[in-house]
């Protein structure tokens, strides 16, 4: 058979990234808004550890898991990360519209499997997320990136609610979408489905977008080798990041799926402290929020005709390719810098 | 199961090959088919497929809008009936709008005429007044065995079929359609042209609960008929040679300009072809969801997830084509062309 597969046309060649990218010397001012999640877990080590990011503040969403637990596992994260002096607040607990979506099979009842983290010696900043994130934005005196790794409630909410703040934001770095195959159904992925409205606010706020979705992330992957190179690290860190990953491999094992795992949310991340480590292209994005069989999806063009035809400018870096073994190197040198 | 597994397959993952359930022709027993298409370039080369094909048997053909206004169409259908010498073939119109929505055609592929490029014989065919659902109704009641519908453009006929003559729906084998899109499609990024024109009537179809096997952009983006095709109907010197090969070069402009391919997707031929050929297709048995709301209007939702299709209580009822033998296909569709006179 001489090809087989999903076909993708291939105009959808990789062009410069409209991202920003942080230095040693300029590090990247990030609000990190997550629903941790075994791969959030992940993504924050990369943010604490990354010298080319500055962690201005992390949010939490009902997402992977319920949002008490997200809240609480963000703190004990930052904690166990030496990074304790992040300020974290809770955010929306549903989306927008529509019913709450959970993954708990994938994570666990509590987010992180069956991991115990040390409880945090601090509860989170009672002004709740968009606050927080209002607030840090206009202390900041140089415009921030967002980086939603979960359903995009809270972006949306501080778009609406904070409209004068949009110059504060210099772009949104998300991981969510895609422009093939979903996961949670066949047109969407989790983070769009868990919230389409919100998606919907945030795609078409004008603001600029990378979106790293499922395109990318599904080769952003973690397989059991990276156990022994993790248990060879001296840290408490090291050692939680095991136990999530070894939750993970069991579970994608039992499910015949191989002991492997996508870390969906770290090349978010990632993609904002190392220029050339994620391949993008330029997209319009749209996001359709209806009720149809397609709810969720990214609807991505990348073809010249269309866009000029319909006219409709790129919208959106999309994440298309990654290096893998050096992703899963650099997730094994972050993990050596923690305590 | 109350738990959903995420689908572990990338984009780009290879898939074991799913056995085909479409049935297949052979020369001691033809299949009988009943085609309805567009015509269209594309519709033109599945013709000369399925008149040169000994394993098929064509009881009938049926026009629809879609590529070219109906009148278009089904002239377009008559002059290639007549270029190929099947002049005894009955024929029929059948409808010039979809179901629900206004009529969208494609000049900016076909030209005005839906098949231009070449001067075509004067129109044949044993027309059925009556119309195409009606004749297509006929020859199903007339028929002694089951017959395989083979809709190449909108499903607006067959959807019309299905809801006039429920009681005819025992004497269809299969549906073997070409259209819809997994991962992108051609008029929108969501969907394939067939299923973006009369997305109402293709949801028709695909709930219908007959056999379907849906020959979409994924498998036919992969056959695409160039250079080597074109030699060997340059050398032939028949004149059905001539005109397909003039049709080919108008057909090539559009895939030039669109996507910078040396080569044509020669779409409908491929679903014809399935019908003759053994293992041309690599397919997936999934369950298919046609989007009706605007956005995505026509994109064919393809479920091929077994842990999801449990939990969303759906069957994977369809054959879905994700890869072709190209090689094969080209010798197929060039073999035939050349075996008219």
């Amino acid at each position: 058979m001489a090809s087989v597969g999903l076909f993708r046309l291939p105009e959808a060649g990789l062009t410069p990234r409209v991202a920003p990218i942080g230095t040693a010397n300029k590090p990247l001012p990030i609000i990190i808004d997550c629903d941790p999640g075994l791969d959030d877990a992940l993504a924050i080590a990369c943010a604490v550890v990354r010298p080319e990011l500055n962690l201005l503040a992390v949010t939490s969403v009902g997402g992977n898991a319920d949002v008490r637990h997200c809240t609480e596992n963000a703190l004990r994260l930052l904690q166990l990360y030496g990074a304790g002096d992040v300020p974290v607040a809770e955010g929306a607990v549903g989306p927008l519209s529509g019913p709450l979506e959970r993954a708990t099979e994938i994570h666990g009842a509590t987010g992180l499997g069956s991991t115990t983290i040390p409880a945090a010696a601090r509860k989170a900043d009672p002004e709740g997320a968009v606050a927080l994130m209002a607030r840090t934005l206009s202390a900041s005196s140089e415009p921030v990136v967002l980086v939603p790794i979960g359903p995009l409630t809270n972006i949306a909410l501080l778009i609406r609610s904070y409209p004068h703040l949009a110059p504060k934001i210099s772009h949104i770095c998300l991981m969510g979408g895609s422009v093939g195959e979903g996961n949670s159904s066949a047109s969407a992925e989790f983070n769009i489905y868990a919230d389409p409205t919100a998606a919907e606010i945030v795609f078409s706020s004008g603001l600029p977008i990378t979106m790293i979705g499922l395109d990318v992330t599904h080769h952003a992957i973690l397989d059991r080798t990276i156990l022994d190179r993790f248990a060879a690290l001296p840290g408490a860190s090291a050692k939680v990041a095991a136990e999530l990953l070894k939750f993970s491999f069991d579970r994608s094992a039992a499910w015949g799926q191989g002991e492997k795992m996508a870390i969906h949310d770290a090349v978010a991340v990632l993609h904002l402290a190392i220029p050339d480590l994620v391949g993008v292209s330029r997209y319009h994005v749209v996001v359709d929020a209806t009720q149809g069989p397609a709810r969720g999806r990214t609807i991505g063009d990348a073809n010249p005709y269309r866009l000029k035809r319909d006219k409709l400018e790129p919208n959106c870096d999309v994440g298309l390719t990654i290096d893998s073994k050096r992703f899963a190197d650099e997730m094994v040198d972050i993990y050596s810098k923690l305590p | 199961m109350s738990e959903l597994k995420p689908n572990p397959l990338p984009l780009s993952t290879p898939f074991p090959p799913s056995p085909r359930r479409a049935p297949l022709g052979t020369v001691a027993k033809p299949l009988p088919i009943i085609i309805d298409c567009d015509p269209g370039h594309d519709d033109a080369m599945a013709l000369a497929v399925a008149f040169a094909r000994p394993e098929l048997k064509v009881l009938g053909v049926t026009a629809v809008a879609g590529n070219a206004s109906l009148p278009k169409t089904y002239e377009n259908l008559r002059r290639t009936l007549a270029l190929l010498g099947a002049n005894d073939v009955r024929v029929a119109a059948g409808a010039d709008v979809p179901l629900v929505r206004p009529l969208w055609v494609a000049p900016y592929v076909h030209g005005d005429s839906g098949l231009d490029g070449a001067e075509l014989p004067e129109p044949t065919g044993v027309e059925h007044a009556a119309g195409a659902v009606d004749l297509i109704a006929t020859l199903l009641r007339e028929a002694s065995e089951p017959v395989t519908l083979v809709p190449l453009g909108p499903l607006t006929n067959i959807a019309i079929l299905l809801r006039d003559h429920p009681e005819l729906k025992s004497k269809i084998a299969h549906i073997c359609w070409m259209g819809g899109a997994i991962a992108e499609g051609n008029v929108t990024a969501s969907a394939e042209f067939n299923s973006y024109v009369d997305p109402d009537a293709a949801a028709i179809v695909f709930a219908a609960g007959i056999p379907i096997t849906m020959v979409c952009l994924d498998a036919t983006h992969r056959a695409l008929t160039g250079e080597a095709a074109m030699k060997r109907l340059d050398a032939a010197g028949t004149l059905p040679a001539k005109i397909f090969a003039d049709l080919l070069r108008f057909y090539a402009i559009f895939h030039k300009d669109r996507y910078d391919w040396p080569a044509s997707a020669v779409h409908d031929a491929v679903a014809v072809a399935h019908l003759a050929v053994p293992n041309l297709l690599a397919l997936v048995h999934a369950a298919v969801d046609v989007e009706l709301g605007d956005l995505a209007r026509g994109r064919t939702i393809t479920d091929w997830y077994g842990d999801r299709l449990k939990q969303r209580g759906r069957t994977p009822d369809v054959d879905v084509a994700v890869g072709v033998d190209a090689d094969a296909f080209d010798r197929v569709l060039v073999d035939a062309i050349l075996s008219f006179k």
